[in-house]
């Protein structure tokens, strides 16, 4: 897919775990798991709102438009 | 009554309906192999035929108050494999008939097993939809051949012009269709519950 989650790089960077930002946003693990990993079809602006307040960043910092090959 | 007994009831009703098929399969095949072919449970071929080619119209006949037509139909047959002439042919198509009911039988059995209320579109459902619809169709191909092979019997042996087997044809094949168009649009469902999964 064109659109990269970097969910990872921003938890590295604030040095956050899943688990705790899961615990913040209220969301399950796994369906952030789904979300770090690139699986996930679509993604709710209130799960993104709640993402980017905790993580004290902008959407465009956790998705990236990379074009296929 | 709630759908979960509905549910049952139909889960019961689905296993006596294949409990009774896999003894009727089970005594014919039995009987077959032993060569007892008086026994009761290879029923006798008998098929309803009408002679297209008789010119006479059938008479209308009114009730006594009038509220009421009926024809005496005068070319209607009944035509009966005796014995010493029947060939294999009829028991084969018994034997493929009823192993279709039982596999449409237990497809829709496993439809309802799997089948979840709170989560109703599964993946494999759609496939059991779409062998259903395929063994509809079977069904009526099943149906077609025996129709084709009476025809064929029967006129070389009874010298009544235009001889036909009546047969209903087709119905099962519009079932299959509908079965998997439905399947079509179940999948679709399957599709769009994947997607909401997926949506975080």
């Amino acid at each position: 897919m064109a659109i990269i989650v970097n969910l990872d790089v921003m938890l590295a960077m604030r040095k956050m775990s899943l688990t705790e930002l899961s615990e913040r946003v209220g969301i399950t693990i796994s369906n952030l798991s789904i979300l770090k990993t690139g699986r996930a079809k679509a993604i709710r602006f209130e799960t993104l709102e709640a993402v980017c307040r905790e993580l004290n960043c902008q959407p465009g910092d956790i998705l990236a438009y990379q074009p296929d090959e | 009554m709630k759908i979960k007994h509905l549910i049952t009831f139909l889960k019961s009703i689905l296993i006596l309906g294949i409990l009774i098929a896999v003894a009727s399969l089970a005594f014919l095949l039995v009987n077959v192999f032993i060569g007892n072919y008086n026994s009761r449970y290879i029923t006798t071929p008998s098929y309803e035929m009408q002679a297209f080619g008789v010119k006479e119209k059938p008479v209308k006949i009114y009730s006594a108050d009038s509220t009421v037509t009926y024809t005496q139909l005068n070319d209607r047959y009944t035509v009966t494999l005796e014995k010493k002439t029947r060939n294999a042919l009829p028991i084969l198509l018994s034997v493929c008939r009823l192993l279709t009911a039982i596999a449409i039988m237990w497809i829709f059995l496993r439809i309802l097993k799997e089948l979840d209320l709170s989560k109703p579109f599964h993946p494999r459902i759609v496939r059991y939809a779409k062998i259903a619809a395929a063994l509809f169709i079977l069904t009526d191909v099943l149906n077609l051949i025996e129709y084709n092979v009476v025809n064929s019997l029967v006129r070389h042996a009874v010298p009544v012009p235009y001889l036909s087997y009546l047969k209903e044809l087709g119905s099962s094949t519009i079932t299959g269709v509908i079965t998997f168009l439905l399947a079509v649009v179940y999948q679709r469902g399957v599709q769009l519950q994947s997607e909401q999964d997926l949506t975080i």
